[in-house]
């Protein structure tokens, strides 16, 4: 019951907002996200550590066709659950200083957003999590469309036709697997992971699955969507976009791929893995050239999402867990960094790094939360970025040591561009724009606060997380050996 | 005499008739052809014992339809024939497309067996108007009856169709 | 059967009706016609019927699919908002009574027993579009249309009944089982090459009808032409009539040759994708759009009739059904944004009279983005569960014979969602008049109608699938 209330909670409150209007909209869609995030930490302590799925719900959706509206949380979906209700209340409250125009239906659509994205990591039935999975795309559209710079139009227009055409193949997947399973056919996933299918049908499968997801991370080759959409969306947009709903991709590899077509990832898993490293690098290389901060957290992002990929293929317990601590990582840091780049937008109305400079000076506060986030994101001992990186190239290592060694440049090369990025932003001799930034104000404290607690929370003690999803990685990778 | 020989004469002079409707320039003598392949075809029914069917269609088609399209033939004054250019690649397609048809029919045709007629069986009365009628009001009342909406709404469009409108024509 | 003939008779009576001087009573009792046709219809419910020495056999196929036809008859008479008022047209009485006639042609390709019915109830329904595509007299592009769609409907309707004539020729029997025992049970001296060729040509007249590729050359001209309600009218009847009767001449009489005719269905059925779904991005005017659009539903719908697995009906009434409310919904809001600003006389179809939609009128532009999303094939609404009822039926026949299809189908509806969008980006995210769009009850209403069905099917499909 939980659970449903989780995933309606929003949605309601989406609608209410929507008949609302002036200043009470922001603070209602806040507390309806806190709402949220307060029965998702209740969850959180809740939540047994074992590898079943826990408030779940199961009613009879189609039942002519053995469809079902079948949710539930496992160690796997709760750290998804959690990321998405904390950061969604952050990035409402990252919007205080701006205002939209149309706000009811702003706010409106970034509530549904989370709706479908805690549909997406608690759906339990394959067809439910297909329609979550294409539900969550409208609303980002909708928002980074109507919100946008410039290109919108075409750039979001791009975004969503590449997103549906790899989904589609998924669905097509999904149809296939469905009249696999025996008698009257059902779509719960349980249904489908103790389906036993040839290798050749897992091979194709494999495909139909993988580009799904590998559109929504991205992987190279598939990312070219990714830098322009995240520039142009505005930052609440691209913060949805790079902190949860790329999630639901490296997610659905764990949740879809792994355990439904072993096979086919034993025999394709190397090539996926190799794309996913040389997406690592690319990015890598490609982050350090930028001059405009956005585009170089998306690509820094994208870099990171390979490493993340790279590690749930490998289909070690450490890669996964990486993974999933990773993605919880990830998204915090990720979500930071994009809001400091909008204060200072905010504040310069340049993302530039040739035009930035010395802001550090007026703006202690900033400095501390801009440097904590950034060696997060470099994965300095002790924060969140390095349980997780050490965990995934651990996974990939043990994979293949080749392909270990290149990931492991991420290190260094994150540094590079991350150093670079907070050194030309924020120290060196002042510019005529730089010279009256204020520094950091209440609701803006209120949202890297948080962020900052849990870049060392995580980092501290990250087995507080790993404890949780530990037996249901274990499971997994049990059931893929069969 | 073999009745043979008439029914090669009837069905070549068919041909023939119908090949000309459509090949002559003249859209009055195309008229005048197609009034003599329905006559054509009217003595087919009489060789099959199909008298009531022969007349009908010699009424009906060579007589009311032929002579009104006659009609409005004269009254449009359709002498001049412009003949519509049609680039050859269409035409092509025109002649493969008919060409395929035409093996497929041919084909059809060569390799279909016709079962002899039993002599024994064979009823003699089945064209006349009396079992003619007795399929019609009986087996094939319903269809008999419906066929008067499609006339409904051919007369209706028809007359909806010709009154003038008042307005201005635009494209 | 009840239905059927009380529509023809009340076609009569809206003749009649057009004595009065009134006009305002003509659209309040076309609807109730259609209403009363629809609650006759309903009585036979499980129920099976056959009249008239097997010529026409109701059952719940037969009525479900003819529940759809009415509604979507009924939606698109009420939408005919300027018949009854304006004094453009002077025969509205005989547009509804013609409008009838044609739903009696409709019902009659659905429960067909013979031969003969269906090519009477075809011919009743593309005489009465004829009639209906030239209704505006005025307009060159009206009568070019109706001419067209004449002379190429008549030439199909001669190669379909020709058809008929060699089955006939082969079977010596027009009715459907008869010819179905014939097939299947192997006559002694094997099935006559006379049947094959008649069911190639009867493929072609159908596949006409439904404006299957390669005969759709007919359809961008004559939707466009044509009035927007008949076009609206025209995609959405005919093609749910056209899929009923061929789904069901070919399962219940040509089961015996399905390894024959399921490869012609697949080609036409790639073709039909392909073509509908790639010329309809290079539209710049949202009728033809929806034209070619309508191309290419033919082609999925086909998907299911080549499939032909035990769920193949239910597939097809689902998918006529979602396809067709969310037709009706995009051609109301296409008349009302365009009449709004006519370039010479003509209404403005092109995507950019869409722009800002929005601002101007949000319930249009809502209904409309709600339709557009549904013919993508989008979650959540009844277009989604249309395509996945079809690809299933598709994926149950086995990845070996349907596989290719099923690619093609898939990668053409991420076509679909990048011309259907432009609508939608049109109305919502680029700027243009914002001079309001004032909308009258009745329409609002049957906008509010159809979209909440297209949403609320995509919900709980399961409501309605229950009873297919």
């Amino acid at each position: 019951m939980l659970t449903l209330i989780l995933i309606l909670l929003p949605l309601v409150a989406g609608l209410v907002v929507l008949g609302l209007q002036g200043r009470v909209i922001k603070r209602v869609a806040l507390l309806a996200a806190l709402i949220e995030l307060a029965l998702a930490v209740y969850i959180f302590y809740a939540f047994r550590p074992d590898a079943s799925s826990q408030f779940s719900l199961r009613y009879d959706w189609i039942g002519s066709l053995g469809i079902s509206f079948s949710i539930g949380i496992d160690g796997i979906s709760l750290l998804l659950v959690v990321l998405s209700t904390l950061l969604v209340p952050l990035i409402i409250l990252s919007t205080f200083n701006h205002s939209y125009r149309n706000p009811s239906v702003f706010y409106a659509l970034i509530l549904a957003m989370q709706s479908a994205l805690v549909g997406v990591f608690t759906a339990k039935d394959a067809f439910l999590f297909y329609l979550f999975f294409e539900a969550a795309l409208i609303p980002v559209y909708f928002i980074a469309a109507l919100w946008g710079g410039e290109n919108r139009i075409r750039v979001t227009f791009k975004f969503f036709i590449y997103t549906f055409f790899g989904s589609i193949f998924m669905f097509l997947g999904l149809v296939y697997l469905y009249f696999q399973t025996p008698g009257g056919h059902t779509s719960d996933l349980a249904a489908f992971y103790a389906l036993q299918l040839s290798a050749e049908q897992q091979n194709y499968l494999f495909w139909a699955l993988f580009v799904a997801f590998a559109i929504k991370m991205p992987v190279f080759p598939f990312h070219t969507w990714q830098p322009d959409t995240y520039v142009e969306s505005p930052t609440p947009a691209t913060m949805l976009l790079a902190g949860i709903m790329l999630k639901m991709g490296t997610y659905g590899l764990i949740r879809i791929v792994l355990p439904i077509v072993p096979l086919g990832v034993e025999r394709w898993g190397t090539t996926a893995l190799v794309l996913s490293v040389i997406g690592i690098v690319y990015g890598s290389i490609i982050a350090i050239q930028q001059r405009d901060m956005k585009r170089l957290i998306a690509y820094s992002s994208f870099a990171h999402v390979g490493l993340m990929a790279a590690g749930i293929l490998s289909q070690t317990l450490d890669g996964l867990q990486g993974s999933l601590i990773q993605m919880l990582t990830h998204g915090i840091n990720v979500v930071g960094l994009f809001f400091i780049v909008d204060i200072i937008f905010s504040r310069t109305n340049s993302r530039e790094l040739d035009r930035l400079g010395g802001i550090t000076q007026n703006t202690p506060n900033l400095t501390v939360y801009f440097i904590i986030l950034m060696l997060g994101s470099v994965a300095l001992p002790l924060t969140n970025g390095f349980v997780g990186e050490f965990l995934l190239l651990r996974g990939v290592y043990e994979y293949n040591t080749w392909l270990g060694a290149v990931a492991g440049l991420t290190i260094i090369l994150s540094a590079v561009y991350l150093l670079r990025m907070v050194q030309k932003s924020m120290f060196g001799v002042r510019t005529a724009l730089t010279e009256h930034v204020t520094d950091l104000n209440l609701s803006e404290k209120l949202v890297l606060l948080p962020l900052a607690i849990m870049v060392f929370a995580i980092g501290l003690n990250p087995n507080a997380f790993l404890r949780l999803t530990e037996p249901a990685v274990a499971q997994l990778l049990q059931s893929m050996v069969k | 005499m073999n009745v043979n020989y008439i029914w090669y004469f009837l069905t070549f002079l068919t041909l023939v008739s119908a090949i000309m409707v459509v090949v002559v320039r003249n859209p009055i003598h195309s008229v005048l052809y197609l009034i003599l392949t329905f006559f054509c075809i009217s003595a087919h029914y009489v060789l099959l014992n199909a008298q009531f069917l022969a007349a009908v269609n010699v009424i009906v088609y060579a007589g009311a339809i032929m002579v009104l399209f006659l009609f409005v033939i004269m009254f449009l004054n359709l002498r001049e024939y412009t003949a519509e250019s049609k680039t050859n690649l269409v035409k092509l397609g025109a002649a493969v497309l008919g060409g395929v048809l035409l093996v497929i029919i041919v084909a059809a045709l060569r390799s279909m067996q016709i079962e002899p007629l039993n002599k024994a069986t064979y009823n003699s009365q089945v064209g006349m108007v009396e079992s003619l009628g007795k399929v019609l009001f009986r087996d094939y009342l319903l269809p008999f009856e419906l066929i008067t909406v499609l006339f409904f709404v051919a007369m209706v469009g028809a007359v909806m169709l010709g009154k003038r409108e008042t307005g201005e024509r635009n494209f | 059967m009840l239905s059927i003939i009380s529509l023809s008779l009340f076609g009569i009576l809206n003749l009649f009706l057009g004595f009065l001087k009134s006009r305002r009573v003509l659209l309040p009792a076309t609807l109730l016609f259609i209403a009363l046709a629809f609650a006759a219809n309903l009585l036979d419910w499980n129920h099976q019927y056959v009249y008239f020495r097997d010529m026409l056999r109701t059952n719940n196929l037969f009525i479900n699919f003819s529940s759809i036809i009415l509604l979507t008859t009924f939606l698109t008479v009420a939408i005919s908002r300027s018949f009854g008022t304006d004094e453009e047209h002077t025969h509205p009485a005989e547009y509804y009574a013609i409008m009838l006639f044609s739903v009696v042609g409709a019902l009659m390709m659905v429960g067909f027993e013979n031969l003969i019915m269906l090519f009477i109830g075809l011919e009743i329904l593309s005489v009465s579009l004829y009639v209906l595509t030239g209704s505006d007299k005025r307009s060159l592009r009206s009568n070019e249309a109706a001419l067209k769609y004449f002379l190429m409907g008549s030439f199909a309707t001669g190669i379909f009944l020709f058809g008929i004539a060699l089955v006939y020729g082969a079977t010596g029997s027009f009715n459907l089982s008869a010819i179905g025992s014939y097939v299947s049970g192997g006559p002694t001296t094997g099935i006559s090459p006379l049947l094959y060729v008649g069911l190639l040509f009867i493929l072609a007249g159908m596949l006409f009808k439904v404006s299957a590729a390669p005969f759709h050359f007919w359809t961008p001209d004559v939707y466009d032409g044509a009035p927007t309600l008949f076009t609206a009218f025209m995609s959405t009847v005919v093609k749910t009539a056209g899929f009923a009767a061929l789904y069901r001449l070919l399962t219940v009489s040509f089961t015996g040759v399905y390894g024959l005719w399921w490869q012609v269905l697949t080609g036409v059925t790639v073709l039909t994708l392909l073509v509908g779904n790639i010329t309809a991005v290079y539209q710049s005017s949202v009728k033809r759009m929806l034209a070619y659009s309508s191309v290419s539903h033919a082609g999925y719908l086909l998907i299911a009739v080549a499939a032909k697995t035990p769920q193949s009906p239910s597939a097809i009434l689902f998918y006529s059904l979602a396809y067709s409310i969310a037709t009706i919904t995009g051609f109301a809001v296409l008349i009302l944004v365009a009449e709004q600003k006519p370039i010479e006389g003509r209404p403005d179809e092109r995507y950019e009279a869409f722009n800002g939609l929005a601002k101007r009128n949000p319930l249009l532009a809502f209904s409309l983005a709600v339709s557009m999303v549904s013919l993508a094939g989008i979650p959540l609404t009844a277009g989604f569960w249309g395509k996945f009822f079809v690809f299933s039926t598709a994926v149950d026949r086995g990845m070996t014979n349907m596989g290719m299809v099923l690619v093609v189908a898939v990668l053409m509806s991420v076509v679909g969602v990048y011309y259907y969008f432009r609508v939608i980006i049109a109305s919502y995210l680029k700027t243009g008049d914002s001079e309001p769009i004032g909308i009258r009850p009745l329409y609002r209403f049957i906008l509010v109608l159809t979209t909440a069905l297209t949403i609320g099917l995509g919900l709980f499909p399961d409501v309605v699938r229950q009873l297919f």
